[in-house]
């Protein structure tokens, strides 16, 4: 299995989330790491805003990566979120973002990490995966889609 | 929940989904470069009029910037003129001159027309109007293998545009429809590159986008496949080592300078898709190559400095 689907599961996937800034999208990322392994919400949406403020997580066409280290993280996390309506979050192409891969590192093993970011980005730069990924309906088709992904080309 | 979508939903899905981009552009200044098959097929050039007259009307200000090359060809051939052109550049003597004079007009009030069918309203314009192309007589400079510099005639250089008119008409709702026609400073007339003339209104205009219809997929790389997205090093790559030739070479030099100079994307539509333009602005997924300046959010780049151990984290 790729690293993105080894760590992702159907229970942090969301495709009917609201939110209306790119704050309270962060907001609502927190909350759900939290409802399911009992992080503190506040802090890992302040470690998320910490990462955007480099510069936006925004992949263009509507998809972003958001990500964050955490102390005392034992392995790296993800979630899926889907939002209702998409929002601005300062893309390079100025395009709404409304699918957000969420990604929790631990604080060491640096190389380790952009590696998973850089597959991260390689699936959502993939127009058919993005394709793929708008159209499944419910979190179990999302997990498929992540977990089947393969890299193509050269 | 269902799996599948009845098609009332996906139309309602659709629509719905088009919101946050109306949102999000709206009163932005949209560059539109016009030209290749968009222009001559009718059902394409219907397309396109309705994607002009949709996005004024959602509240975005398009601007309209088009060429006639095949057209002046097709007209010159008539009158037994062979074209001419050095460096992607139509050589232009006094009589090539008259005919895109005569060409441009014609095709500008046809573009005027065909967005004022679809309830927007759109008004013609050339540089020579309230003189808002300054132009001057474009110079080459003499390459290795040359003798001398071609001289292309009245072909010209665009010196500054003002941006009053057409930010006056975009203001009062209006459509201008641009001709690439600059005036110098003596009045006389000059024939300027219209994708030239489309990067450089962008510019001047502080666009968000400029889009140019083209008759290919895209960008492409060196074994032809289309290239998604690149910045503007990379454009500046493809131009220098040749992958890049012919016509693509004025729409990358005005690309490049576009997003060197403030705005903030550019994007090279496949103009033989209906309803591109719509596509590229309304939708995640355009179809083409988007060109983004240099200092862009970089992903990865900006990960690895965050993920640096020298990052402070909030605790």
């Amino acid at each position: 299995m790729n690293r993105v689907g080894a760590a992702l599961s159907t229970e942090r996937i969301r495709v009917d989330v609201s939110a209306a800034t790119k704050h309270q999208v962060l907001d609502e990322a927190g909350k759900l790491f939290s409802t399911y392994e009992g992080w503190d919400a506040a802090h890992i949406a302040a470690c998320l805003a910490a990462r955007e403020k480099v510069g936006s997580t925004g992949l263009g066409h509507g998809v972003a990566i958001p990500h964050a280290r955490l102390k005392g993280l034992r392995h790296a996390v993800a979630a899926h979120m889907r939002l209702k309506m998409a929002i601005d979050f300062d893309a390079p192409d100025g395009k709404p973002v409304s699918e957000l891969l969420v990604l929790l590192v631990p604080e060491q093993a640096t190389e380790e990490h952009l590696q998973l970011l850089a597959e991260a980005a390689a699936m959502l730069d993939d127009r058919s995966f993005r394709d793929r990924l708008r159209h499944c309906t419910d979190a179990a088709g999302v997990y498929r889609a992540f977990v089947e992904w393969t890299p193509t080309g050269p | 929940m269902p799996d599948t979508l009845t098609p009332l939903d996906l139309t309602a899905r659709v629509l719905s989904d088009a919101l946050p981009y109306i949102r999000g552009f709206h009163g932005k200044t949209f560059i539109i470069k016009y030209g290749g098959n968009a222009m001559t097929d009718p059902a394409l050039k219907a397309a396109f009029g309705s994607d002009i007259a949709m996005l004024r009307l959602v509240g975005m200000n398009p601007v309209v910037v088009h060429g006639g090359g095949p057209q002046i060809d097709r007209l010159l051939g008539t009158l037994g003129v062979k074209p001419l052109f050095r460096r992607g550049m139509r050589v232009t003597d006094e009589k090539t001159m008259e005919v895109v004079e005569m060409v441009l007009g014609e095709l500008n009030q046809e573009i005027v027309g065909l967005i004022n069918q679809h309830g927007a309203r759109a008004v013609g314009l050339s540089g020579q109007d309230a003189r808002f192309i300054h132009a001057r007589k474009m110079q080459l400079a003499k390459l290795k293998d040359e003798l001398e510099a071609p001289d292309l005639g009245f072909v010209g250089e665009i010196e500054r545009i003002d941006a009053d008119l057409v930010n006056d008409l975009s203001r009062c709702g209006y459509v201008p429809v641009i001709m690439p026609i600059g005036v110098g400073p003596d009045g006389e007339a000059y024939n300027i590159n219209a994708d030239l003339v489309a990067g450089r209104l962008a510019e001047t205009l502080r666009a968000e986008k400029l889009l140019m219809l083209t008759n290919t997929a895209g960008v492409l790389d060196r074994d032809g496949r289309l290239l998604h997205n690149v910045t503007a090093s990379d454009v500046e790559r493809l131009s220098e080592d040749g992958t890049a030739h012919g016509g693509m070479l004025p729409k990358l030099d005005a690309a490049l300078h576009a997003v060197r100079h403030g705005v903030r994307s550019v994007h090279v539509v496949d103009g033989r898709v209906p309803n591109a333009l719509l596509l590229e602005v309304l939708t995640s997924d355009g179809v083409g190559t988007t060109i983004l300046p240099d200092d862009a959010p970089q992903f990865l780049a900006d990960s690895r400095r965050y993920l640096e151990p020298a990052h402070k984290d909030p605790s």
